[in-house]
């Protein structure tokens, strides 16, 4: 299987501070990959550096074989596919449920495919469809704003499934559930995997155990290891930046 | 019936302030009936800010002149039926120039007034929003633009009546005929329902739905590969021909345009309208329109120097205690009340 991501040397410097540095960084054609690392390691800068938030200083981004590298977001995301969830909420909060997820496949296309009254018959069930598999049907009609902190989340996960993407980054998408609810979230994701690439940060272990094979590890804006989950989880620099503090306050929270 | 019931609460405001509307003319004022009129063509115009700000959350400030360009356009086609206007020849124009006699035919005139102000937003849109000047800057933009309009207005003397504007115009007249005042009204009502039905269709396509997505969270529209710059250069250019029908409708119906129509004062005027009213529905600018113009005519005629004073108090009050307004404070409590049903039947 080839890679469809692969970041040649990619350095982001935020005045002075080197935010990431020298990554070399890859994700196979199908990979669900879990990227960890403590607070402040890069991990959401490396998200926001492939979908084009924020342009690296220097180094390069491939994607399915074209330099995306300094490309717009919404060019990023519509000819390139790559849909992201943030972390953190970041949802259309005064929109009902439905409206949400109908406008994550509403933009993407010329102004005039929009003035026609509605989406095409397809779109309104493939977002009946969603809003089933993300179990927010009865809630269909409630602005974002009104949903738990939970459904909000799986309403985030709902709208990547709405804009189809060919890869998936998901930031921390338990943060802040129940366990039963990240035990389904994990679920959820699983599923998500058919015919597409996932790249997901977590904290959360017990999820990472549950969805990954892969993980690699950041830490100061490098990468410290990568490889399967249990050499992960046995590697003693993990271990002592990560793991032991991670298993230890077992923290839930839900980053800026 | 059933789907009669069924619509949001601000639909049957909607309907009912057209059936007032519509039957105004009854009353047999002609004097009313002339301001009403003119309050009509308002309707139109607060439409047009209703796309941009109250959707898309644009906030032009400097709306008018979209209004007064094509008010002016027609005002100058309106003058020059009978030869070259006063105002030219006084500034020592002895021939008509070339595009006076293209505007001077009524049809020519009205696809200007329409085109040239949607052509103005749209250019504006592609160089400012492409650059993404968007938020306060675009509304500090949007101010300075109206009044270097309004300077250049009142400095053209010659081809604008400069500070006295243009005056003395026909009025409103269909394929040559001169309608009376209550045909006039009927007609200008029936554009005010057609951009209505134009305004509604538009914002409830999914068109509708980027600009409220671009309102609430832009970067979100972004990363799901909205181009929103496309989406708010085109509002804009919609919001401008809306703005400019209403304008060529102005002219003839008020009789005269001036430099005040098209600065600072009344881009501030329709600001407040929506304010009033609520944006974001077409229901709240239809009834801020209605109701500040009609209670600062009411106020003026009772309380005389007053008035203004009377109408800020108001106009403070609203925006301090309904800050979406009179109208989207109405949907939020038939919402509130709608969502606590559904709780009681689910419990
Ligand atoms: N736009 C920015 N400007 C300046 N500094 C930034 C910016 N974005 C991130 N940083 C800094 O870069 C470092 C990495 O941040 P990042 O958000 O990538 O960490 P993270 O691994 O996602 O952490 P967390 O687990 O808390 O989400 C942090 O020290 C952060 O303060
Ligand atoms: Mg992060």
């Amino acid at each position: 299987m080839g890679d469809i991501l692969v970041t040649e040397h990619l350095s982001v410097c935020f005045s002075g501070f080197w935010a990431l540095h020298d990554v070399d960084f890859s994700v196979g054609e199908g990979e669900l990959r879990v990227v960890i690392g403590p607070n402040g390691a890069g991990k959401t800068t490396l998200m926001d550096l492939i979908t084009g938030r924020t342009k690296p200083s220097s180094g390069k981004i491939w994607f399915g074989g074209h330099d995306i590298t300094g490309k717009s977001p919404h060019e990023i995301a519509a000819k390139y596919g790559i849909g992201r969830k943030f972390q953190g909420p970041n949802l259309f909060e005064n929109m009902t449920a439905a409206e949400n997820l109908e406008l994550a496949a509403a933009g993407r296309g010329t102004v005039a495919g929009t003035f026609l009254r509605s989406a095409p018959k397809s779109a309104a069930e493939e977002a009946d469809g969603v809003l089933r598999r993300i179990g927010l049907t009865g809630k269909r009609g409630l602005l974002a704003c009104e949903l738990s902190h939970g459904e909000r989340q799986w309403l985030e996960i709902g709208m990547l499934m709405m804009q189809d993407p060919k890869l998936m980054i998901l930031d921390e998408p338990t943060a802040g559930m129940t366990e039963e609810e990240t035990r389904q979230t994990g679920e959820m994701i699983q599923n998500l995997l058919k015919g597409r690439t996932i790249l997901v940060v977590e904290h959360d272990m017990k999820f990472v155990r549950q969805v990954a094979k892969t993980v690699t590890v950041l830490h100061m804006g490098r990468i410290l290891a990568q490889g399967p989950l249990a050499a992960i989880e046995n590697n003693p620099e993990v271990i002592r930046v990560y793991l032991k503090s991670e298993d230890k306050e077992a923290p839930k929270h839900a980053g800026p | 019936m059933k789907k009669l019931l069924r619509l949001p609460v601000n639909r049957y405001v909607d309907y009912g302030l057209f059936l007032v509307l519509a039957l105004f003319p009854l009353s047999g004022s002609l004097f009313y009936t002339q301001l009403i009129e003119k309050y009509l063509v308002f309707l139109i115009f607060a439409y047009s800010l209703d796309i941009l700000w109250g959707y898309a959350g644009l906030m032009n400030l400097g709306h008018a002149v979209l209004f007064g360009l094509g008010g002016y356009v027609m005002a100058l086609s309106l003058s020059a039926r009978g030869g070259i206007p006063d105002f030219m020849a006084n500034g020592g124009v002895t021939q008509m120039p070339g595009w006076l006699q293209v505007l001077s035919n009524p049809a020519a005139a009205v696809l200007a007034g329409i085109l040239l102000p949607a052509l103005l937003a749209g250019l504006l849109g592609r160089f400012l929003f492409y650059s993404r000047v968007g938020g306060v800057f675009f509304a500090v933009i949007t101010l300075a633009l109206a009044q270097v309009f309004n300077l250049f207005i009142q400095s053209q003397q010659t081809y604008t009546g400069g500070f006295n504007g243009i005056g003395g115009l026909p009025g409103l007249s269909l394929f040559g005929n001169e309608l009376t005042l209550t045909q006039g009204y009927y007609f200008v009502f029936c554009v005010v329902v057609l951009a209505y039905v134009f305004c509604r269709c538009l914002m409830g396509s999914r068109f509708g739905l980027v600009l409220r997505g671009i309102r609430e969270n832009e970067t979100r529209l972004e990363f799901l590969g909205c181009d929103q710059a496309r989406f708010k250069t085109a509002v804009f250019a919609v919001s401008g021909a809306l703005a400019g029908l209403a304008g060529v409708l102005y002219a003839p119906v008020n009789g005269m345009i001036a430099p005040n129509d098209v600065g600072m004062e009344f881009s501030t005027a329709v600001i407040v309208w929506l304010a009033i009213g609520g944006r974001g529905n077409l229901t709240g600018a239809a009834v801020g329109a209605m109701l500040v113009n009609v209670l600062g005519n009411a106020l003026s005629e009772n309380f005389g120097v007053f008035w203004q004073l009377l109408l800020g108090a108001v106009i403070v009050a609203v925006v301090f205690f309904v800050p979406d307004g009179i109208v989207g404070a109405l949907i939020r409590a038939a919402r509130g009340r709608k969502a606590g049903k559904a709780v009681e039947s689910r419990g």
